[in-house]
């Protein structure tokens, strides 16, 4: 009887030890090993370029972290219903979001969900641009005779875009800053419908994102009119450059939209300090995610962190002081801290 | 041009022929069965899982166990649809129907067989179609748009309510505009809009599909089958799993037709198999010759939807390959897969890749195969789940429940929709209402309403493109006829017009002869 | 409980109670999405409204309760009789207290059990308590004696247990609640 109770107490002394260790261990600032399945969430539906972004990149942190990282779709509303579920959740560093820079940055001034860039650490991959494109059986053969066309038609073109926040919302939006056109935004579920429904020709002319139009363009579904960038953009398997708006808007001003992933920022520090060390060791120069990036014709550009925001912060300004000007806020940015471009 | 397809096909399908990629194929289809039986496990979740999990394989390796999974997932739903009357995907709501009266007739093993065989040979249909017809049903299928897309929900919600209370569709159409409405909960789709959730915080996200159908058909399924003081003994004598030759070929017109309307359906981008094997329930007991026997254990019906959702399978990837648009949630996942893995599936994939086709051809054969073995080899154990006495089989149905309700998004609240549904659907079991038309609600609910607003914003508030375009037309009509036809005044008042009729044409032709 | 209405004239005291409920609830609906906000502020499209769906929907929803409202009526629904004896009937009644006792044990583990306790421990107690209940309670079993039963249901309530948990938590890869 003494026996069992000297080895019960043994092993109960083991065993708070071994918790105690491997609380200690969970404290280190830099080593943080997660102790159960990572969830990603994507908060569009999968297979757009949000989700064509998190996966490989889910499946090299996997690797490194030696637990799965489990990518979740969750749909809806500019991505914000996601993105909450991810607030919601708890923040042991188990939980991530993940998306474009410039949605989380808006999603306060567009009264979408309470959140600031700066409750979140950033783990970027990729950055993209926009296209506007129409149906191959449209008239129009550039970018001035599409513009002659919203000016003489006001009103009558439909413009296909993945809705309020989406990349080819702003588009549409920044060009009308420069040219005002007047025009019917037709919304979609995600940026790949949008395109879909260009295809098909329920709407004329979309201004999504390439990586989502790139593969309708090579077939020659789509003709792209001009690229969102003062650079053209030559496309893997495309024989002519895209020109860029400022062929025709030589003012144009715009920013490229950066994706990856976003951490909570009170999660403990050494996950932050982790995954800053997966960017820098292994997601620089890693040649799969460089060679998907190309083909999706984006362009890969892994930063995290102050880096990162700095590399973002332009084109949440300028989506931010944008939906402002069109009332598309219920705040200024100023009050958001998000100062005028 | 046909014999190079085929040369091609059979040099893709031999280089899968290697021993570790048939290993592969059968543990993903194994897989992807219990996947599909498990309450609360669905196909999309399957194959997004294995997505990951796959991801340093070779991309063909890759597809092919997704491809595997995909079809196991559809397939392995039925069988808990036909056991326990709780289908275990979506898409098989329409089996239970007349599965389950089957089992409970003592014909369980039949019921899997038949099902098998039906599910084999949609498969198969669709595989052809989608070697053969790539590009052109790619093509039809984008003429679905929004306006088309509303009545497609409309009638799916219809034709459902229609099937499943037969005797008072009216009932069954309550239910199915009732989950419509549950689908608008929570934060719309167009403008992030949060509707009816009362500041109620998880209701923001809205009310989950999967948690909701496990409730309404798991939980509800248990309450009845523990109400009763007296068990019915089920009888369970197999004398034979593997259907005769001579019974298939009796159903040849059902199987044929099942097995191309599910592979168009399954086209058809965002619809996927739910819709697919409730349309061809439809279709089978409007050309039956026993339409008096669909709910109570026909063969037929049975055979059209097992038929129809697998056929829809292949069907669903036929726009992937031919436009990169998925068919259904689970190929909007394989879709993604491909393109982590280098393959960029669109218009140009005959052109730059012709093999590509062939081999996911080959992908759905070896899946298809595996799915006909394996579902027919331990029917004989599995039926005997129906010998298990309720009180110990159902406890483990409802932890079953719970954690597949969970398991979707980790989320606790998800058990609650659970249970309340769970309840709603037993109350709505007692009063005869179905419960089927309300889930299929759910799926449709924002198909229904992101496509009715965007319709109206592309006409300016016309309301004619509805009625005048020319597939919108058909679709309006098969609603409308669906309706009327089921109401008591219709069928008066077409006794009524016949009677008019004949009583004008008698009285002009007195009135000549006259 | 849908013994004691006639089979063949369907359920007219229920329909007319659960088409005024109907009712109530396309009204509201109704009302809800009428007073919800068109977003102007936002500057969308008015036929892009979110209350444009709900409301169509609760329209349609009016109209079927109505008309199953009407139909019970006709078939003389509306006498509604309630009398303290046919409630303690209807109370002690086998099939209501199976009903009360599975959902009874069924809500206590899903909304008290899990979550809160260890999950794998939860899930052993609910099969454990289930079984018993049901197999001891209410259908006390001829042949076997009260140990074996309770042998096998602990055995059953074990493997359950520990195969759900170990299935999810490592081959679906679900964090356990």
């Amino acid at each position: 009887m003494k026996k069992l109770i000297v080895m019960i107490a043994v092993l109960a002394v083991v065993a708070v030890a071994m918790v105690f260790a491997r609380g200690v261990r969970e404290e280190d600032p830099d080593v943080w090993e997660p102790t159960r399945p990572i969830t990603v969430v994507v908060p569009w539906g999968a297979g757009g370029s949000t989700d064509q972004t998190v996966r490989p990149l889910a499946a090299v942190l996997e690797e490194e972290l030696g637990q799965s990282v489990v990518v979740v779709n969750t749909p809806g509303a500019t991505g914000s219903v996601g993105t909450a579920e991810v607030l919601n959740a708890r923040r042991d560093g188990h939980t991530w979001a993940s998306g474009a820079v410039k949605d989380l940055g808006t999603y306060r001034v567009r009264d979408l969900l309470e959140t600031d860039l700066d409750d979140w650490v950033l783990f970027l991959s990729l950055a993209q641009v926009n296209v506007v494109s129409v149906n191959k059986d449209e008239p129009y053969q550039d970018f001035a005779e599409l513009a002659q066309a919203f000016l003489d038609r006001p009103g009558e073109i439909d413009v296909g875009t993945a809705g309020v926040g989406s990349a080819g919302h702003t588009a549409i939006q920044l060009i009308n800053r420069y040219r005002p056109i007047e025009y019917t935004e037709v919304t979609y579920g995600g940026g790949a419908p949008a395109v879909t429904a260009t295809v098909a020709g329920e709407v004329p002319v979309t201004t999504q994102l390439a990586s989502e139009q790139v593969d309708m363009i090579r077939a020659g579904e789509l003709r792209p009119l001009a690229v969102l960038s003062d650079e053209p953009l030559k496309l893997e398997g495309v024989d002519e450059e895209i020109p860029p708006i400022t062929n025709w808007i030589p003012e144009f001003e715009a920013a490229p939209i950066y994706f990856g992933i976003f951490v909570p920022a009170d999660v403990p520090q050494n996950v932050i300090n982790t995954l800053g060390r997966i960017w820098d060791e292994t997601i620089v120069g890693n040649e799969r995610l460089e060679q998907l990036a190309v083909e999706s014709a984006a362009v890969f550009a892994p930063k995290w962190g102050d880096e990162a925001h700095a590399a973002a912060f332009p084109m949440v300004q300028l989506d931010a002081w944008l939906a402002h000007e069109m009332g598309d806020t219920v705040m200024s940015p100023d009050e958001a801290g998000i100062p005028r471009p | 041009m046909l014999t190079q397809g085929i040369q091609l096909f059979v040099q893709e399908l031999s280089a899968f022929l290697t021993l570790r990629t048939l290993f592969d194929v059968l543990w993903a289809t194994q897989l992807g069965m219990i996947v599909g039986m498990l309450p609360g496990l669905t196909a999309t979740m399957g194959v997004a899982l294995m997505t990951t999990l796959t991801f340093h394989l070779p991309a063909t390796n890759a597809v092919l166990i997704l491809m595997c999974m995909y079809i196991g997932a559809i397939y392995g739903g039925g069988r808990t649809a036909i056991l326990l009357n709780i289908p275990g995907t979506p898409a098989n709501a329409a089996t239970a129907v007349d599965g389950h009266p089957l089992a409970r007739a003592g014909r369980a093993g039949e019921a899997i067989g038949i099902g098998t065989t039906g599910s084999f040979i949609g498969s198969v249909i669709g595989m052809l179609l989608l070697a053969t017809f790539t590009p052109i049903i790619g093509r039809f299928a984008l003429r679905f748009q929004s306006f088309e897309f509303f009545w497609l929900a409309i009638f799916g919600v219809v034709i459902s309510g229609n099937l499943t209370a037969p005797k008072d569709p009216l009932k069954g159409w309550i239910s199915g505009f009732l989950g419509l409405f549950v689908a608008m909960i929570g934060m719309e789709a167009i403008h992030a809009h949060v509707r009816f959730s009362f500041g109620h915080r998880p209701l923001s996200g809205g009310i989950d599909l999967i948690p909701a159908m496990v409730g309404a058909f798991g939980f509800s399924e248990i309450i009845s089958m523990m109400k009763h003081t007296r068990v019915e003994v089920i009888q369970t004598k197999i004398e034979r799993v593997i259907p005769r030759l001579k019974t298939i070929w009796g159903y040849k017109r059902t199987i044929t037709r099942s097995g191309i309307v599910g592979t168009f359906i399954g086209a058809i981008p965002g619809v996927g198999e739910d819709i697919a094997a409730w349309v061809n329930y439809d279709l089978a007991m409007r050309s039956s010759k026993k339409p008096e026997e669909f709910g109570k254990g026909s063969l037929e019906g049975l055979i059209a939807s097992e038929t129809g959702n697998n056929a829809a399978v292949a069907g669903a990837m036929i726009p992937v390959l031919s436009l990169a648009i998925p068919g259904s949630a689970p190929a909007a996942v394989l879709l993604a897969a491909m393109f982590i893995h280098g393959v960029r599936p669109g218009p140009l994939i005959m052109v730059e890749n012709p093999a590509f086709v062939s081999s996911v051809v080959a992908m759905v054969m070896l899946g298809t195969v595996a799915m006909f073995v394996l579902g027919l080899s331990a029917v004989k154990q599995i039926v005997k789940v129906l010998l298990v006495p309720r009180s110990k089989l159902m406890p483990i149905v409802f932890t079953l429940c719970v954690i597949g309700a969970f398991a979707i998004n980790s989320r606790t609240f998800d058990i609650g929709v659970m249970v309340a549904f769970g309840l709603l659907g037993f109350a709505m079991r007692e009063m005869d209402y179905p419960v089927a038309p309300m889930v299929l609600g759910i799926i449709l609910g924002e198909i229904l309403d992101t496509n009715l607003r965007r319709a109206l914003v592309i006409s300016r508030g016309d309301l004619t493109p509805f009625l005048t375009r020319p597939i919108s037309f058909a679709l309006f009509v098969i609603v409308l006829l669906s309706l009327v036809s089921r109401t008591s005044w219709f069928i008066r008042g077409r006794k009524a017009l016949t009677g008019a009729i004949i009583g004008a044409v008698r009285a002009m032709v007195g009135r000549v002869r006259g | 409980m849908g013994d004691e209405v006639n089979q063949d004239n369907g359920m007219p005291r229920a329909d007319f109670v659960t088409g005024l409920v109907l009712l109530g609830f396309s009204a509201a609906v109704l009302y809800f999405s009428i007073t919800m906000p068109r977003l102007e502020h936002r500057g969308i499209n008015p036929l892009s409204a979110p209350g444009v769906v709900p409301g169509l929907l609760g329209v349609i929803i009016g109209v079927c309760s109505l008309a199953l409202l009407i139909r019970a009526v006709a078939r003389g629904g509306y006498r509604l009789t309630l009398s303290g004896r046919s409630l303690t009937a209807f109370a002690s009644s086998p099939v209501v207290r199976r009903i009360i006792a599975t959902v009874g044990i069924c809500l206590v583990y899903a909304w008290g059990l899990v979550g809160r306790v260890h999950y794998t421990l939860g899930t052993f107690v609910f099969v454990l308590v289930f079984v018993l209940f049901f197999d001891l309670v209410f259908d006390q079993e001829e042949q076997r004696t009260i140990g074996r039963t309770v042998w096998t249901a602990t055995l059953e309530a074990a493997l359950v247990a520990g195969i759900v948990s170990a299935v999810f938590q490592y081959l679906f890869l679900v964090a356990l609640p």
